[in-house]
């Protein structure tokens, strides 16, 4: 994070950005809530954001979404700053543990998609480089390998098995160890 | 610019770019990372990277990473990982070994129950996934299992509820020992009474917890003060 002042901060956070789909629809974010997203921070940075930040490998569907989180996460940011800067006594602790409860509530029900979403999604935050939410889907997509068989797995997520036998049977061989 | 938005995610997973394949196979243990490079191509070049596996290992046997870095370096760390988990294996299946000579019609007296326990301790680098790998296996008795427990906590200092965790993802934690104490007779008005016995049925995961943390005690101190035999049996008819 930069430690900017706190008046330059301010003006930060009331300018808004506009971000554009891939169909052409346009969002518009205040500038706080863009710079979740490391790439859109970079094009701020180098100043090439008027006229909207064009982003041709998200659609309107996804990048709502994508949105709603950042927003979620934002604020949460934005709230995480003011309690350090304040003496933290229990009533500020318990506000803090109260709000974060509610994020962990918020993350999962935002992963409540299928999976073609979920693809997407992970797509998205990799291209935009948001972090918390790469980390969020990809735990999520681990969650649900856990404890699967490689057949349970393909079957999950329509991955075609280009594995010859003789490959299959040399992977059975070579990971045996794991499953006794 | 966009292809097709395709509603079906056919094949779709399998061309994950490279990095957020790895970043999936990174929050994983070693038995889902293998399972998951059981997929197909792409997954098993991911999950054979050798960042996965240095981190296995590293988090598993943290004392001998640095060790193991410089055979990493010609084997790379799936290899070395693999070969320290078998050298694993042996050590502790040696101990196994010895409990079960040491059973006497299934029963074991804590001479040797803490004669295992300290053997673990002797075996270098190992930690609490080597027990839960070798020793809270169900293809062992409860008494292996117990000693797998004992060793985690007493020796390794694990938090008793991961090792609660851990018996309940292997299975094990119903299932029942039974503790038996013999106790010498109190003299009473010039007469010794008769020896007492007494028996303790407990399961696993009440024996990782706060109510077993007296039946803990007592094996760990074994055949001690007026406790003049202890032994330790099974007490479930194994269904």
């Amino acid at each position: 994070m930069a430690s900017a002042g706190s008046g330059d901060e301010k003006a930060a956070a009331a300018a808004m950005i506009t971000l554009i789909s891939s169909d052409n629809e346009k969002f518009e974010v205040t500038e706080a809530t863009a710079t979740l997203s490391q790439t859109i921070r970079h094009m701020i940075e180098d100043g090439c954001t008027d006229g909207g930040v064009p982003l041709p490998n998200v659609t309107s569907k996804i990048l709502a979404r994508v949105i709603e989180y950042c927003k979620k996460h934002a604020t949460a940011a934005a709230g995480e700053e003011g309690s350090s800067s304040s003496f933290s006594d229990a009533a500020f602790l318990e506000v803090d543990r109260a709000f974060l409860e509610e994020l962990e509530e918020f993350d999962d029900a935002f992963l409540e998609v299928d999976r073609a979403t979920l693809f997407d999604l992970i797509l998205a935050a990799n291209y935009l480089d948001i972090k918390g939410l790469l980390n969020l889907t990809c735990q999520k997509v681990a969650d649900s390998v856990k404890g699967k068989t490689p057949e349970q797995i393909r079957e999950m997520y329509n991955i075609v098995n280009d594995l010859t036998p003789e490959e299959e049977a040399e992977i059975r061989r070579e990971t045996q160890w794991a499953f006794e | 610019m966009e292809l097709s938005p395709a509603p079906a995610s056919v094949g779709r997973w399998a061309d994950l770019p490279e990095d957020i394949a790895l970043t999936v196979a990174s929050r994983l243990q070693e038995a889902d990372v293998c399972a998951l490079g059981g997929c197909s191509r792409s997954w098993r070049t991911a999950c054979d990277t050798d960042c996965i596996w240095e981190r296995l290992f590293r988090c598993r046997w943290p004392a001998a990473a640095a060790e193991a870095a410089v055979a990493s370096r010609v084997q790379g760390w799936k290899a070395v990982y693999i070969n320290q988990h078998r050298r694993m294996a042996i050590a502790i299946s040696n101990v196994v070994e010895f409990v079960e000579r040491c059973l006497n019609s299934g029963s074991l007296e804590s001479e040797y129950y803490l004669k295992a326990i300290a053997d673990l301790a002797l075996i270098a680098d190992i930690g609490f996934l080597d027990v839960q790998f070798f020793l809270f296996s169900r293809n062992h008795g409860a008494i292996i299992n117990l000693i797998g427990l004992h060793y985690s906590i007493a020796s390794l200092h694990v938090p008793p509820t991961e090792v609660s965790k851990a018996l309940q993802a292997r299975q094990v934690a119903g299932r029942k020992v039974c503790v038996n104490l013999l106790k010498l007779g109190r003299w009473f008005y010039g007469f010794r009474l008769p020896d007492e016995h007494e028996s303790r049925k407990i399961s696993l995961s009440e024996l990782a917890m706060s109510e077993g943390a007296e039946t803990l005690a007592i094996l760990n101190r074994g055949a001690v003060h007026e406790v003049f035999r202890l032994r330790i049996s099974l007490a479930d008819i194994d269904k």
